[in-house]
């Protein structure tokens, strides 16, 4: 006799309140913003938000708009159905993806929309697609599609290109910072590239606790690109470390102290007429900068890499402004998100409760399986005995008829019973035939075998009274 | 660890039920211990009860593990689950309160939807939009591959170790005693950069141990397996939020820093004799070498390419075939320490490495969890 199985399948529902921290970011969602959460305590920028810092382990409680674009971290294609954890139907999409958005410190798991002519990349920059109705629900991004723009780590056959873009930004490849001159070209740094031509940069010196940031340039605007660089830099000394980055510009370079600040550095030293002096070192140094103004104090600026200044949000496109709730603040955002899943289950019943169910269906005969350990009849026949605990062996005919051990009733629905067969030493659990009102506990009962009859325990429809019939 | 026992793993196994799969198992490790059943004092069970779909399934099979009467719980803390059970075990004997201790770890994949189970994660994140088991490492994959410099040739290397290790185990699900490297490659790609052969099979399968304080250890074992360390780290839920994901594997890293200051390892390489780890992935074990402190960052290639790490080598990592050959997941961690104990009890048979005295044993719970546990011929 082959072994049996039971399928079932089964509905699983489910209903989450999102709390506090993912409300706030689901009701942002429905205006077309993105919000992190960010720790107070070490400065870390939750996207999405969590409840709890996984750095210092306190709640979060600030939160700042991240842009809608961001940088590929690690992308794949799946080629098996990708299910749905809310229905448990298959996907469409089968490109995943981790993005960083601009003005975060974690990446997000999101889908990567149908990549068309660009292909992805690590260092891909990427920018949201949103859905037509926006509801509060993560998928009120679409996903996320690759731009033309990727960062990537430098490269030797990136020199020339570099070497040009410092010397139209600085004058020459040469760099001179807080006293000291480098090689630009030889520095490690990201640059921008599109088809495949790189048109802007980002340098530094990796100085173990204190990096500093060389250079950030680029040679044609480009959205949110200059922040995009900053953050390569900033991420790979956060991985290295490093608990500083600091960097330099001159007095006359307003832009770049703009930059600098929003980007949450602060001026640390003002190095009154210092210029003058780097011209011995880098006699390309002009004696003018930005809007005509003269060169002469070199500024040096730093941003603690462990908790950034409060201020520090998105660069670039945020949507539409607006100061977010704090967390737990009660509103819309608190609905609930629900659905259903169905899931199929096939169970193995076993050597012994196999022959129990083939009897059943066969034979319409119900067996009990005897332990040889202590004597006891266990029905429904399985292979372990609950009473001793020990195997069972050999299969004996019980009932059909029994005694009601015990019995209830959902009005309207269903009756069910204990009843212990004759020749059996444990009760089984079924259903009742007739009323707990007029079957009472201690009466005597018989099985009554269902019509139709498939290898399962409904292959007995359920228990009558004796001499009903 | 005083004896150790295992079901034949299989992709089904419709001839028992799930106690019945359990008892299997658990009769096998009382039989290698010599104990009987009235010796026990508690039972720790393992199981993914959404891969089944069955509420308490402690309940249901612990009659198969010898429970009644007895204490028993379950552990459940995802792919370490089965680890995370030997060191709750552990605990439960050091403490004093009881003397033998059985482990069982066991799942039935065949019976379940495993796919669903594992889609059932965080509502608000990931149950819209993350691409499940397989799309999660493939994408931790994409970075390690990028920054590590590893080709797939190397991870093709671990997959045909693996299998070929396997056919040397009897218990194992996968035994592919001729697989090449050309093979791997050629398998049906699942999710860029993961082929077939690169991923781990759902197995049906079970295993146990049984865990003895010092006295009766000595009373029943001739070489018991001392458990010289036992350290299980948490690690934060949102894979976004896991710097660098394989990369760094923060929690395997401090779990094992942790456990080789307990055993007093000072170069796991030279100090260890057999490792059995948690690699789901080819790629994974390649990262777990780096983060267990095998070789040094972006040198885990290298250490595949030359042998080092199999059979002969100065390191074999999963004589067994591991995780790759074998995967009843709620039993994968119980397989990995019961291998790791095995070795130190003598009893490997053709997976045995000769000599071996000090052995190493990983759990993996998607990356919210890095367990790792340390083995010695040696009493502490």
């Amino acid at each position: 006799m082959s072994p049996l199985a039971v399928s079932l399948g089964m509905d699983l529902s489910w209903r989450y309140a999102p709390g506090a921290a993912m409300g706030e970011f689901l009701a942002g969602l429905r205006k077309r913003r993105i919000l992190a959460l960010r720790c107070e305590g070490c400065g870390r920028r939750y996207l999405p938000p969590r409840p709890f810092c996984g750095e210092c382990r306190r709640r979060p409680s600030g939160w700042v708009p991240v842009a809608h674009e961001g940088t590929l971290e690690a992308w794949t294609v799946v080629h098996q159905p990708m299910l749905d954890g809310r229905t448990g139907k298959a996907r469409p999409s089968p490109y995943g993806m981790l993005v960083r958005p601009d003005g975060a410190d974690t990446t997000i798991n999101h889908l990567l929309v149908e990549p068309g002519p660009v292909r992805p990349a690590i260092g891909q920059r990427v920018h949201a697609v949103w859905g037509e109705t926006l509801r509060g629900a993560v998928d009120d991004i679409e996903g996320f599609r690759a731009m033309s723009v990727r960062l990537r780590p430098f490269e030797p056959r990136d020199r020339d290109a570099v070497a040009a873009i410092l010397t139209r930004h600085f004058g020459s490849p040469r760099i001179v910072s807080r006293g000291a001159l480098r090689d630009g070209v030889q520095a490690p740094g990201f640059v921008a590239e599109e088809g495949g031509a790189p048109f802007g940069l980002a340098i530094y010196v990796d100085g173990g606790q204190e990096w500093e940031l060389l250079a950030v340039a680029r040679e044609r605007p480009a959205e949110c690109l200059g922040a995009a660089l900053l953050d390569a830099v900033v991420h790979r000394a956060i991985s290295a470390g490093a608990e500083r980055l600091v960097a330099t510009t001159t007095d006359d370079n307003e832009p770049a102290l703009a930059f600098y600040a929003r980007h949450g550095f602060e001026v640390v030293e003002r190095r009154a007429g210092a210029i003058a002096g780097y011209r011995s070192q880098k006699p390309e140094i002009p004696e003018t900068g930005v809007g005509g103004r003269p060169i002469r104090d070199e500024i040096v600026l730093s941003r603690a890499l462990r908790a950034p200044a409060r201020q520090t949000g998105a660069p670039g496109r945020t949507g539409p402004a607006g100061a977010p709730a704090p967390p737990g603040t009660a509103g819309p955002a608190g609905e609930a998100l629900e659905g259903a899943i169905r899931v199929p289950f096939r169970y193995a019943a076993g050597g012994v409760s196999s022959r129990f169910l083939a009897a059943l269906r066969d034979e319409g005969r119900i067996l009990g399986a005897r332990c040889p350990g202590c004597g006891c009849v266990v029905c429904p026949a399985r292979s372990l005995c609950p009473r001793c605990g020990g195997a069972t062996a050999g299969l004996v005919g019980v009932g059909p008829g029994g005694t009601l051990l015990c019995a209830t009733e959902v009005p309207g629905r269903e009756t069910f019973a204990l009843v212990r067969l004759d020749g059996a030493g444990t009760s089984m659990m079924h259903h009742l035939l007739g009323s707990v009102e007029e079957v009472r506990p201690g009466a005597r009962v018989r099985a009554r075998f269902a019509a139709e009859r498939a290898g399962t325990i409904l292959d007995i429809a359920g228990f009558e009274p004796e001499g009903d019939s | 660890m005083i004896g150790t026992g295992q079901t034949i793993h299989a992709s089904r196994r419709p001839d028992v039920s799930q106690p019945e799969i359990v008892r299997e198992a658990a009769s096998r490790a009382l039989e290698d211990a010599g104990a009987r059943p009235r010796d026990l004092d508690a039972v720790v069970l393992s199981n993914m009860e959404l891969f089944e779909g069955r509420a308490f399934p402690e309940m249901w099979v612990g009659e198969g593990a010898f429970a009644l009467g007895r204490t028993c719980l379950k552990v459940a803390t995802g792919g370490t689950s089965g680890t995370s059970a030997c060191i709750a075990a552990f605990h439960l004997v050091a403490s004093g309160a009881f003397d033998l201790v059985l482990v069982v770890g066991f799942e039935k994949h065949s019976e379940g939807h495993t796919q669903t189970g594992m889609a059932l994660t965080d509502p608000f994140w990931d149950r819209a939009v993350a691409s499940g088991a397989i799309g999660n490492f493939a994408l931790s994959i994409s970075q390690y591959v990028a920054e590590r410099g590893v080709t797939e040739r190397q991870a093709a290397l671990v997959a045909v170790k693996a299998r070929r290790n396997a056919a040397r185990n009897p218990f194992a699900h996968l035994k592919m005693p001729g697989l090449t490297v050309e093979e791997v490659l050629s398998s049906r790609m699942l999710a860029h950069p993961v082929h077939l052969l690169d991923m781990c099979p759902q197995s049906d399968g079970a295993a146990a141990i049984v865990v003895a304080g010092e006295e009766r250890a000595r009373e029943f074992c001739p070489a018991p397996a001392w458990v010289r360390a036992a350290v299980t780290r948490h690690e934060q839920p949102y894979i976004g939020d896991i710097e660098r994901r394989l990369v760094t594997m923060r929690a395997l890293r401090d779990a094992a820093r942790a456990a080789y200051a307990q055993a007093g390892i000072d170069e796991p390489l030279r100090d260890l004799d057999v490792a059995e780890i948690y690699e789901p992935v080819t790629y994974a074990e390649l990262a777990w070498y780096e983060a267990l402190g095998f070789c040094r960052a972006g040198e885990a290639g290298r250490l595949i390419e030359e042998g080092t790490t199999s059979l002969g080598g100065e390191l074999p990592v999963n004589p067994s075939g591991g995780v790759l050959s074998s995967n009843p997941v709620g039993a994968s961690g119980v397989i990995r320490v019961a291998e790791a104990a095995l070795q130190i009890h003598g009893r490997g048979g053709a997976r045995q490495v000769p000599g071996a005295r000090t052995t190493l044993a990983t759990g993996y719970g998607v990356y919210a969890w890095s367990d790792v546990i340390v083995l010695s011929s040696e009493a502490p």
